[in-house]
């Protein structure tokens, strides 16, 4: 199994590191595009920030120990790289909201079937949150646990309460204003 | 409970979508891992080519001027690879901390960073010191002496040097400011 030869073995082979590589991608490769579209507004900017994630994880496998779970290691990695993509753009643009009020260029509402509407309406609001809220938005809509997401935010469980309240009501204030 | 059947309908709505083209993500994700691989080998061709250069001088022009010369473009060398090396040492480890830790270990690489391109601007105030008074020795007992055209081309290098090593100082210290407010905004 390949968890076991992670956590067993401390050298892996290149082969078994593909693998798992491969795995933990078609696992988890859904909820890392969903996330790089909480963080980039245009598509190009989310197959960057997917890349550099997967690059992340690519780079972080050799060491990974099981010190934590992999869904946790996939979503710290990804938290992390979404990080650095932010304050990277807003040294580049000087612009501190410039990553959440690039407008959505996926079509009009009128193009698009309800549903699709409706998540668009959804990732928008969500590019809109400070970004401390919507770091655990993101982690609780991939129904992580608070525990888990202290986890990968390093912060208490009372404060990922807290932030996940707040930023429940920022993004119904904000879907509502939305309509 | 309203509040989960909100949370519910949202988390449905959330995944209705997300995919990931996995075997396009492999490729990119091996062509990068070669890049890195193809700066290293350049790292390593481009030091050994000066090296090996600068010794084949000194051994087919055994006076004190290149003796001198090759004795500088060693130190230099050696120095820059070790730097270079112990720079990209656990570059990728933070990638796996938490998000806090991630930070404060950015903001940490960002300083080493900007130490690197103090001790960069020294090395090269140095090495121009050094050279300049090379150059002096060196054409002090040879005919024709470079003219003043020569000698401003020649300032142009490490001219070129100190524009780079001061756009990548401000660059630095954006980042650095930027990594500030982050942390700042998510775990003050």
């Amino acid at each position: 199994m390949a968890v076991g030869i992670l956590t067993e073995e401390p050298i892996m082979t290149r082969r078994a590191l593909e693998e798992q590589f491969e795995r933990l991608m078609r696992d988890h490769g859904a909820s890392m595009a969903r996330m790089a579209s909480a963080y980039g507004a245009i598509p190009a900017d989310r197959d960057d920030l997917l890349q550099e994630i997967a690059i992340a994880l690519w780079k972080a496998l050799p060491s990974f120990r099981g010190e934590c779970s992999e869904r946790t290691l996939i979503f710290r990695i990804a938290h992390n790289r979404a990080v650095s993509y932010l304050w990277r753009r807003r040294s580049i643009s000087g612009d501190p909201d410039a990553a959440s009020l690039v407008p959505d260029t996926r079509g009009t509402p009128e193009s698009q079937a309800a549903s699709r509407q409706l998540r668009n309406r959804l990732v928008d609001a969500i590019r809109r949150l400070a970004p401390a809220h919507r770091q655990v938005m993101v982690l609780v809509l991939e129904d992580m646990s608070h525990a888990e997401i202290a986890g990968v935010l390093g912060i208490s469980e009372g404060n990922v309460a807290v932030r996940a309240t707040r930023a429940r009501k920022e993004l119904r204030d904000l879907m509502g204003g939305l309509r | 409970m309203i509040q989960d059947d909100e949370l519910q309908a949202l988390q449905n709505v959330w995944r209705q979508e997300g995919s990931a083209d996995t075997s396009s993500l492999r490729r990119r994700v091996r062509r990068e891992t070669h890049l890195i691989w193809l700066s290293v080998a350049v790292e390593l061709l481009v030091s050994a080519v000066a090296l090996a250069g600068s010794m084949w001088l000194a051994v087919s022009n055994p006076e004190p001027e290149f003796v001198v010369l090759t004795i500088g473009v060693w130190m230099l060398t050696v120095t820059a690879l070790i730097y270079s090396w112990w720079n990209r040492e656990g570059t990728w480890k933070p990638a796996q901390e938490d998000t806090r830790e991630f930070l404060r270990l950015s903001l940490r690489r960002c300083e080493s960073g900007l130490r690197s391109i103090r001790l960069a601007l020294n090395l090269l105030a140095i090495q121009t010191a050094l050279l300049i008074v090379w150059f002096a020795w060196y054409w002090s007992s040879r005919t024709p002496r470079p003219d003043v055209a020569t000698w401003l081309i020649a300032a142009c290098v490490p001219g070129g040097f100190l524009i780079g090593l001061l756009v990548m100082r401000r660059r630095r210290l954006r980042e650095q400011a930027e990594l500030q407010r982050m942390q700042h905004e998510l775990f003050d």
